[in-house]
């Protein structure tokens, strides 16, 4: 009995055994995250209506239904292209203002520079629904109301994305010195030559990064969107599923859902690679010396 | 890479933070001065002095004034190519209807947005209206607010040719004389819904039906309907009040018997009741008429509708007050598509598309053309549920729910507020 | 600028006028809505619908209304206080249930996974990427009555009929909120844990310590910054989050204080639900400017 208890003990008290524990629990903790999405897009392929019960695989959701699938069903298609518009647009906004942003801190010193910087994250950090509450106010009461809607979604969600952008470039800009922008401009290059011809390459990798963050972001997006949006003309994916879910949730809805999960692992895939080739270049660029600019 | 000292960024002191703030707080109210003056700071749209709102009840009608700066839409124009943007409760026209009417007029797409309290509705009004074309749910207790705030436009009726005929008589216009900013959509009452297999209480034999909300043996399974004057009616005419009270003692009591309740009870509330019949959450329901046909379309595998009830207080045993009341339409001021909006109104005063509609809707529009043997033989209508079906002399027997007093109305409000939590 | 100047030929105003657009961004979307929120707390009231209008010159601001709320949250008895400290309560439990869920995974990503790391790091990162509607979305129909849920408890034998998790429970809310926040704290300790010297921990072994001392004597007292991080970047947005609890309970004894906001807003007590908004703002400082400035004081250790 003691001889096994102890051998137990050594077992579970082994330093260098791999760490079992951790491992289950790390285990545990993915199918948590993951297995409910994988059941909501499976019920998405769903050929009944119920959302409990799987009744057999079928596209119905997805297009072939005649009034509620998701091609057929002109609001949930609006949905979809208004997310993706949404998105893209954000992310042309953001992205640049971002980056442009994160040079300036990095290279500027100045009070006036670290307010700021101290206003950006402070964005980062506020609950949503008090920038939302102050957008919708700001838009109704203070602004025309032609820009509400649409472009007030656009304007304010880009707001808030920009703080990702910044993170992220300033986090690469920290391991990029100043020595090849001065070499190149050394050589002749004008201030907006080197930027452009050195230090844009070198934080490619950061700019992808960057892109595919904001864009799942922005695609995700609820609280602000939702504030600033009133008829069903700017509704966007998030919006539709939780209004939906609280009246009566389409079948379509997982099939709709499913859509912004491939969209976002597409645009965060490819964005991977992109970053992947851009580093691979890079390794190289970083011994080597700028010449002929 | 290595960064010389010097070019470190300085920690942010305690000094240069007040200094910043205080830079932030006369700037910003400086660009906002700016804003007020040349941006529209105004939430009441068409200005003009104070316009005061009149409360309109049966006793004391009221004629919505018409203001040069708000006229109705010219006579005979072309109808516009759309999109007709509809805003109202969810699934209030029929789908098909609305594509029928959108085929009939060359194509024009029609959106519908949709509002799930008419406070949330008069909200939205206030700061999107011109976004939308037509309003489908317009309480009688909104439509004055709508009017005197200039957030409706008058109609114009040679466009309304198939309203006269049909209209019955017996609505009432006291809310807009003359019928010059509204036209009703469907009318009905409300109730008390209930699965018969699972309860056996006889609710049309009890002294007061409305006790069944607060009854302990369907705790966690009583719903109550979502909207600050639909929730508090339950509550005053339980009471024996008015459901236009406006004492603030007897609203501070009604208030204490909704806690009461919303603690023991754990109510919901929602106006989804169809959709909930799957999964079983409810098994007392307040609820509205039309829902009961509804419910049809949405009985889940085993449940049958003969297992539904209903039962409208006036028509029980002990003849307890009741609401009944009717749905307008209304054209936004400003909408871009008014003479889309009045043929939709037109379209679905139509015999035969207010049928098509109703076969789905189950809220029956005041129409002559429409009696409960049709409804009913050609399957509308469930014959157990015959008696939901409202008939025009059923309507001096319920009470209905007029316009408050705007401060009136935000104590409403406040205590639909403290009642549900927000949720 | 032939003249040799200390830091590179850049004339002065180039890097500054890199932060123009963002900067305009920010005054004009985050700065100014705020003002504009204090604006409407403290505005007119409008005589047919009793809505607020903002009144943006502070000397004629009317402070009635936002004392009618400040009373509100000291009474005890009313919903604004009641829904205050619930949500106090959920935050604080969800917060803490998030650092002992997130703590171990990121330690085990970091020192642990050896080949595979890369599978582990995609795996706890996709929930980044995932919308979080449809994540909840996906729990509201696991949790119905007849959804899978409850039909392996079920089967399992561990309850003997369908327990109703949507119908205004506290631990499904607060289980949530867990779920949509977890990925946020994991990624500020998975950076520090990764950045861990590894001859830091061998040396501490070499010296005679276990696995466990070593993890209480080193790597805990090394990741305190990253702990607080990942404390506040969850708790401070889970205080304003109010849609995890309507699609999953939306009941009166579930109410969150972003419900009360958010209601307020969208009937016409608009000037209450400013109030509402300045008062958690004014709350929720205190822990933002300790986090911002520590955040900053972190930076600069890690630049050195």
């Amino acid at each position: 009995m003691s001889a096994s208890a102890s051998s137990l003990r050594a077992w579970i008290m082994n330093p260098w055994a791999k760490a079992r524990f951790l491992w289950a629990i790390a285990v545990a903790y993915v199918l948590w995250t993951l297995l409910p999405v994988v059941v909501a897009v499976a019920f998405s392929f769903n050929a009944g209506k119920a959302q409990t019960t799987w009744q057999g695989f079928s596209l119905t959701r997805w297009y072939a239904d005649d009034v509620n699938s998701v091609w057929q069903n002109t609001e949930l298609r609006s949905a979809l292209f208004q997310s993706l518009k949404l998105s893209g647009l954000v992310v042309a906004i953001a992205v640049p203002f971002g980056v442009s942003f994160a040079l300036a801190l990095d290279r500027w010193r100045g009070r006036t520079a670290a307010s700021v910087n101290f206003v950006m994250l402070f964005s980062f950090i506020t609950p949503e629904i008090a920038i939302g509450v102050g957008l919708f106010l700001l838009f109704t009461q203070a602004i025309q109301p032609a820009l509400q809607g649409f472009t007030a979604q656009v304007f304010g969600l880009s707001m808030y994305e920009m703080a990702y952008a910044v993170i992220i470039v300033r986090a690469r800009l920290l391991s990029v010195g100043r020595e090849y922008e001065e070499a190149a401009m050394d050589l002749g290059a004008s201030p907006a030559g080197a930027l452009r011809r050195v230090l844009l390459p070198m934080l490619s990798p950061a700019i992808f990064a960057s892109v595919a963050i904001v864009f799942a972001a922005a695609i995700d997006n609820f609280v602000i969107s939702q504030r600033m949006c009133a008829s069903a003309q700017c509704q966007t994916i998030p919006i539709l599923i939780y209004s939906s879910a609280r009246r009566s949730p389409l079948p379509s809805l997982n099939a709709l859902a499913s859509i912004t999960l491939f969209a976002s692992t597409l645009v965060i895939g490819l964005a991977a690679l992109a970053y992947k080739r851009a580093s691979g270049r890079e390794g190289k660029k970083a011994t080597a010396v700028p010449v002929g600019l | 890479m290595l960064q010389h000292p010097k070019d470190r960024p300085n920690p942010l002191s305690r000094r240069e933070f007040l200094k910043r703030t205080a830079a932030a707080g006369i700037a910003i109210p400086s660009l906002a001065a700016i804003l007020a003056a040349c941006g529209n700071s105004s939430s009441t749209p068409g200005g003009g002095g104070e316009p005061t709102l009149k409360l309109a009840s049966p006793d004391n009608p009221v004629t919505l004034a018409l203001t040069a700066d708000n006229p109705a839409i010219a006579d005979g124009l072309a109808s516009e190519s759309g999109p007709l943007k509809i805003f109202g409760y969810s699934d209030y026209i029929w789908k098909k209807v609305r594509n029928q009417f959108g085929d009939s007029f060359g194509g024009v797409p029609v959106e519908y947005t949709v509002f799930d309290t008419p406070d949330e509705m008069v909200s939205k009004m206030q700061t999107n209206g011109p976004d939308f074309d037509l309003l489908v749910t317009v309480t009688l207790d909104n439509i004055g607010k709508l009017a005197t705030g200039g957030l409706i436009q008058p109609l114009n009726h040679t466009y309304l040719d198939n309203v006269g005929a049909e209209l019955w008589s017996a609505i009432p216009d006291y809310y807009d004389v003359g019928r010059q900013y509204s036209i009703p959509y469907v009318v009905f009452t409300t109730g008390i819904a209930w699965r018969n297999d699972l309860i056996s209480t006889d609710i049309g034999a009890m002294d007061n039906p409305y006790d069944i909300y607060w009854d302990e043996t369907y705790k966690g399974q009583a719903h109550l309907l979502n909207g600050s004057r639909d929730m508090l009616a339950v509550g005053l005419l339980r009471n024996g009040y008015s459901p236009n009270e406006d004492d603030p003692a007897i609203m501070e009591k009604v208030k204490q018997d909704m806690l009461a309740g919303a603690e023991t009870m754990g109510w919901k509330f929602d106006h989804v009741d169809y959709t909930e019949l799957s999964s079983s959450t409810w098994q007392v329901h307040n609820t509205w008429s039309g829902q009961m046909v509804y419910y049809q379309y949405y009985l889940p595998k085993g449940l049958d509708i003969t297992s539904l009830s209903y039962l409208w207080p006036p028509q029980g045993a002990a003849a307890k007050p009741g609401l009944v009341s009717h749905d307008l339409f209304a054209i936004p001021k400003g909408a871009q598509n008014p003479v889309l909006a009045h043929q939709m109104i037109n379209f679905l005063y139509d015999p035969a598309n207010a049928l098509t509609n109703y076969t789905y809707e189950g809220y029956q529009p005041p129409m002559n053309s429409l009696d409960v043997d049709t409804a009913v033989s050609k399957g509308y209508l469930p014959e157990s549920l015959n008696y939901t079906f409202i008939t025009q002399d059923m309507l001096p027997l319920g009470v209905t729910q007029l316009e408050l007093a705007p401060a009136v109305n935000q104590l409403y409000q406040q205590i639909y507020q403290e009642v549900t939590g927000g949720a | 600028m032939l003249k040799a100047e200390p830091r590179g030929w850049f004339p002065r105003w180039f890097w500054p006028s890199f932060a123009g657009p963002a900067s305009i961004w920010l005054l004009l979307f985050f700065l100014l809505p705020f003002y504009v929120i204090l604006a409407v707390a403290f505005g007119r009231l409008d005589q047919v619908f009793l809505t607020a209008e903002p009144v943006y010159n502070p000397l004629q601001w009317n402070t009635g209304p936002f004392r009618d709320v400040l009373g509100q949250l000291s009474d005890s008895r009313s919903i604004a206080q009641l829904t205050f400290v619930r949500t106090l309560g959920y935050v604080g439990i969800a917060t803490s249930l998030c650092l002992v869920i997130g703590y171990p995974v990121a330690y085990f990503i970091a020192r642990h996974a050896g080949r595979a790391k890369t599978f582990f790091l995609v795996a706890f990162v996709a929930p980044f990427w995932i919308s979080y509607m449809m994540r909840m979305f996906a729990w509201v129909n696991l949790l119905q009555p007849d959804g899978y849920v409850n039909r392996i408890l079920t089967a399992l034998h561990l309850q003997s009929s369908p327990r109703l998790f949507l119908n205004g429970k506290a631990s499904t809310v607060v289980m949530g909120l867990v779920y949509g926040y977890v990925p946020y704290m994991i990624l500020p300790l998975y950076g520090m844990l990764d950045r861990i010297n590894r001859s830091t921990l061998e040396a501490a072994r070499d010296l005679g310590a276990g696995q466990v001392k070593t993890f209480f004597r080193v790597t805990l007292p090394l990741s305190r910054q990253a702990i607080l991080a990942g404390c506040v970047i969850v708790a401070l947005p889970m205080f304003g989050d109010y849609f995890t609890q309507t699609l999953l309970a939306s009941t009166r004894q579930t109410a969150m204080f972003g419900n009360l906001i958010v209601s307020s807003i969208e009937s016409s007590l608009v000037n209450q639900g400013a109030s509402l908004v300045i008062v958690m703002l004014a709350l929720l400082m205190i822990p933002m400017i300790y986090y911002l400035r520590s955040t900053k004081a972190a930076q600069e250790m890690a630049d050195r």
